[in-house]
């Protein structure tokens, strides 16, 4: 092994990867409260520039145009719908980031970001069915859930062989390696890196837990749970998944006393795929 | 060789290139052509399945996702996603192109355990027993079978020769 660095280095690294999600927690904050104004949610997208231009050409794509050009942000929040415009800027903002070309994982360009995305889907779709949960929130917490991935690639990619070789001796989980030889594991880069940027509870908790969902607050452990699941339907469709996703602990207690049950968690995946296919053109 | 197809052919072959067609999951792919290669990428429990007719120099690449499609509705689905629907749909195209389905060579790949718990999302078993029933009523001829493990699969079919790359992570491409 090279020399170990602190987990606050690795994250201090992470922060110089461009387009850190800083923006989603303000952005989030806002759509919580119960009577937000579209001028808040407009002020906000405005200091990105990037994503104001997004939502625009969102709002005037084939699917959303009614006939006439969107000229202004606001014009496009009021065509798009809050909901619609909270799921735009996340996407956008997670892609961007996601999407860093950092090698690590066994990823080809774009691996990273497609799992997620699937992960986010998978979430989503499950969330709907069930009392309790938003789908939107749902949907963020699924796409934000490896973000720690990237950052360890990024600042230890040096580091991976002898995870790998270590993994498949020992037969432990690839997070589990990570935290063995490293002291600290992506789950944990992913929870200090979401701290920092002020993400709500809920999502560090779900970065923290996604694979140990049974360690989760008692409060976060069904959206942590949900997650758990929507990672492993994820899995199952193989999309972007990296050379560690085969090893990723699956709690299969936790999944029964939220009330999944296999067959009830694959009947979504046909609507996952086909989801998917639309988020990110080409499947794979 | 003064046609534009067979320009590009000689083109391609003079680069040492080739064309290739991508198979997303639930889709599937076919192709005539002698230089090209069909590729489907991270088979996980799911399967990568190729037919091919020496005669014809006809080759098919399939990345189904689930075993039978009754088991699903009908919204948010393609006949792909599911080996009962997506294996029909290539028997017809390909008796539509005149291949005698006995004499194809058939090989598959996936159906990985993508998690260590036997009670929790083990449809790579699934699809490969449903697999390996669908081949002994339609009487296939399985020349290549590389299934089960934990264990990530990308495959290429050569249309020039069907033989079927094989890779996985951290090992040498094999050849099928």
């Amino acid at each position: 092994m090279n020399e170990v660095l602190p987990l606050q280095m690795v994250c201090e690294m992470a922060r110089n990867i461009p387009c850190s999600p800083w923006l989603l927690p303000k952005v989030t904050a806002v759509v919580r409260k119960e009577d937000y104004s579209n001028t808040e949610l407009e002020g906000l997208i405005l200091q990105d520039t990037g994503l104001a231009a997004t939502v625009i050409r969102i709002a005037n794509s084939a699917f959303f145009n009614r006939g006439r050009q969107c000229e202004t942000l606001q014009d496009a929040i009021l065509r798009l719908g809050r909901k619609e415009v909270y799921r735009l800027v996340s996407s956008s903002l997670a892609q961007r980031w996601l999407s860093a070309e950092v090698k690590g994982y066994g990823w080809e360009p774009g691996d990273l970001y497609k799992h997620s995305a699937a992960v986010a889907i998978a979430a989503q779709a499950i969330a709907k069915g069930r009392d309790g949960f938003d789908p939107e929130m749902a949907y963020t917490a699924g796409l934000f859930h490896d973000v720690g991935k990237l950052a360890l690639a990024y600042s230890r990619s040096d580091q991976f062989d002898t995870i790998r070789i270590y993994q498949q001796q020992s037969g432990v989980s690839w997070r589990q390696a990570e935290h063995d030889l490293l002291g600290y594991d992506h789950c944990d880069i992913g929870g200090a890196l979401l701290e920092g940027w002020q993400f709500p509870v809920e999502y560090i908790e779900t970065v923290c837990y996604y694979s140990r969902p049974q360690l989760a607050a008692k409060n976060e452990r069904s959206l942590v749970t949900l997650v758990h699941a929507a990672k492993h339907l994820a899995i199952m469709i193989g999309t972007g998944v990296g050379e560690d996703g085969f090893t990723t602990e699956l709690d299969a207690e936790s999944l029964t006393a939220e009330g999944y049950t296999s067959e009830m968690l694959e009947k979504f995946m046909p609507e996952v795929v086909t989801e998917l296919a639309k988020l990110t053109g080409d499947m794979k | 060789m003064n046609s534009p197809a067979a320009l590009q052919q000689l083109s391609n072959a003079l680069s040492g290139s080739t064309k290739q067609l991508i198979v997303g999951v639930g889709d599937w792919k076919a192709s005539k052509e002698a230089g090209m290669t069909i590729v489907t990428y991270a088979l996980g429990s799911c399967l990568g399945i190729t037919f091919y007719d020496r005669v014809r120099k006809i080759g098919v690449l399939l990345h189904i996702m689930l075993p039978n499609s009754k088991d699903h509705e009908k919204n948010h689905t393609k006949r792909a996603m599911f080996l009962d629907t997506g294996m029909e749909d290539i028997i017809g195209a390909l008796a539509k192109e005149g291949a005698d389905t006995r004499s194809l060579e058939v090989k598959v790949f996936g159906g990985a355990k993508v998690t260590q718990a036997d009670n929790f999302f083990n449809i790579g078993t699934k699809n490969i027993a449903a697999f390996e029933l669908l081949c002994q009523q339609m009487r296939f001829r399985v020349l290549a079978k590389e299934v089960g493990g934990a264990l990530n699969r990308t495959i290429r079919l050569s249309l020039a020769t069907g033989e079927v790359s094989l890779k996985m992570p951290a090992q040498p491409e094999r050849i099928l």
